[in-house]
């Protein structure tokens, strides 16, 4: 798998598209960091960060894996690698994994920035971690469910959008100081394992909207619920029809 | 043709004998469309078989089938005494397979590709020496999508003779090339088969299955209709005897088989071809008659074909 994965990494890296936004997304998000209205409390950056964070994975591993996993199905390239001595799952997961790790590098590397210029370090580094793995999870899995749904690599534009608006809603709803709407935002995907960041930034501290930990597990387990009953009933080796 | 026996097969761990698959009652069904209705057949280890049939007659269904990337509805499979179902992992070392598409990863130039299967697959193989047999070097940094179509399949069929696998399942393997890549493709098929490798492939062009198969099986609507060695085939079906009568001709000899009389353009269908042609040829000589054009062939492979086809159109 691990072979498979190093020659996607390598094409992933070489589509300058991909490239482009592998750089260009963390960068003009550490730009907003860096110039715009600093926080002024923990808290208040740890909403900040986890909501960067959130977009981050939604740009860079949601988008990038439902145009991968398409344009790969569509191509017969899963179904040509099922005639190798991989597994099923080694296939799925070498073309997914390298997406993964640079969602996961452009995180590290944002967070990293953010906290050598100014950013308080985060309170609880082992929730901070959680909710980024969680995050990443849910992306992906998000990715692949909206990749099964998608007809072609055109489509996705349709089919992701959806689930990136809700995502970018969420973003702002569980920042409302009305307890219902932030439940609503939490709701959305990745909102669950954003918020779980948030809290782990502020290590505890009280901040009025920002709903319990069980609530951000809860919202993560549904949408990896939700994208495991689409691969479950939609997923195909083949093109789709 | 291929003459391989399984004295011949070099497999270590090789059973004399040994079927290399068994296909018993497989039906396969797309909703209400049955594509497979109760097939079986068997190839032995070492042997070159051939499934041939019109587009839609069920033979990539029942290659899938026996890739193990299809569950049958009904009936048996074993590949290499396994079920390639639920153990498609334990015959993947022992098995290359070509699609009928593609699937080649199209930014990968030919070399990366190569080099891609040389580190999936715990079979050893030289990639420079499959792109020099396959007339592919010259473009070994070209991205497969640049190839030509030709191209591409020769790169197919590359990976999936990779290190000479015990079992090979070739899907459509010449579609597209041009005589001589197919020559090509041939040769390289022949080696394999040669070195005992077991072949069940598909193919449109008759004379590639008349110049590699040991065996074909004719699938029509699902089902095999005619299967057995290429002579045992062709001998099911009459032979044809042509030539044009002189003018004025005598009364015809009588023939066992059946005479078809077009004015002086005679054809006679005939499952007794020997003892029907002597006949003529001595009522021709005890009149002193020429017969010009004279064609005394046993049915080819495209007749017997074109017959199950038409028959098929006939019936929908």
């Amino acid at each position: 798998m691990l072979q498979l994965s190093l020659v996607e990494l390598r094409l992933l890296l070489r589509r300058r598209i991909t490239a482009f936004s592998v750089v260009v997304v963390p960068v003009g998000l550490a730009a907003l960091v860096l110039f715009g209205e600093r926080p002024g409390s923990t808290a208040e950056w740890g909403r900040l960060l986890s909501t960067h964070v959130a977009l981050l994975m939604m740009m860079s591993v949601f988008l990038v894996s439902v145009t991968v996993f398409t344009s790969r199905r569509q191509s017969r390239v899963l179904k040509r690698l099922r005639t190798t001595e991989l597994s099923d799952a080694a296939v799925l997961g070498g073309v997914l994994l390298p997406v993964v790790a640079v969602g996961l590098a452009q995180t590290v590397a944002f967070l990293v920035f953010c906290i050598a210029t100014g950013a308080p370090a985060p309170g609880d580094p082992a929730a901070v971690v959680a909710g980024v793995l969680l995050s990443v999870a849910v992306a992906t899995a998000a990715g692949v469910a909206t990749a099964c749904l998608s007809r072609s690599v055109e489509a996705t534009q349709v089919t992701g959008t959806p689930v990136l608006l809700a995502a970018v809603a969420s973003t702002f709803l569980t920042s409302s100081n009305d307890p219902a709407v932030a439940a609503l935002g939490l709701a959305m995907p990745i909102a669950g394992p954003a918020d779980l960041v948030a809290r782990g930034w502020s290590a505890g501290a009280t901040v009025a909207d920002v709903p319990v930990v069980p609530l951000d597990l809860a919202s993560t387990v549904l949408w990896l619920a939700v994208a495991g009953f689409v691969f479950h009933r939609a997923f195909r080796w083949e093109p789709r029809a | 043709m291929h003459a391989g026996t399984t004295a011949e097969i070099r497999w270590p761990g090789t059973v004399c004998g040994m079927n290399a698959i068994e296909v018993t009652g497989l039906t396969h069904v797309y909703g209400d469309v049955v594509a497979v209705d109760d097939v079986g057949f068997t190839v032995a280890e070492g042997e070159v078989f051939a499934l041939l049939g019109t587009n839609g007659a069920g033979k990539t269904t029942t290659l899938e089938v026996v890739e193990g990337f299809l569950r049958p509805a009904e009936g048996t499979v074993r590949v290499l005494g396994r079920d390639p179902r639920t153990e498609r992992a334990a015959l993947a070392p022992s098995m290359g397979v070509l699609p009928q598409e593609s699937g080649l990863i199209g930014e990968l130039t030919v070399a990366e590709t190569l080099s891609l299967w040389q580190r999936l697959s715990s079979r050893k193989d030289s990639p420079a020496e499959l792109m020099d047999r396959l007339a592919l070097a010259h473009r070994a940094d070209v991205q497969a999508e640049r190839l030509s179509g030709g191209e591409r399949r020769r790169l197919d069929v590359a990976l999936a003779v990779w290190g000479r696998p015990r079992l090979v399942v070739l899907d459509e393997m010449t579609a597209g090339l041009d005589p001589e890549s197919r020559q090509r493709v041939w040769a390289l098929v022949e080696d394999l088969a040669a070195t005992g490798t077991t072949v069940l492939m598909t193919t449109h062009y008759l004379e590639e299955a008349e110049a590699l198969a040991d065996r074909v099986a004719i699938m029509h609507a699902g089902r095999v209709r005619v299967a057995g060695t290429l002579s045992a085939v062709l001998s099911s079906r009459p032979a044809r005897i042509t030539a044009t009568l002189p003018p004025g001709f005598p009364a015809l000899p009588a023939v066992s088989g059946t005479v078809d009389l077009d004015g002086r353009a005679l054809a006679v269908e005939t499952e007794a071809l020997q003892d029907d042609l002597h006949a003529l040829l001595v009522w021709a000589d005890r009149h002193g008659l020429r017969l010009d054009g004279l064609n005394a062939t046993q049915a080819s492979l495209e007749e017997v074909f074109l017959e199950l086809a038409s028959a098929r159109m006939g019936a929908a």
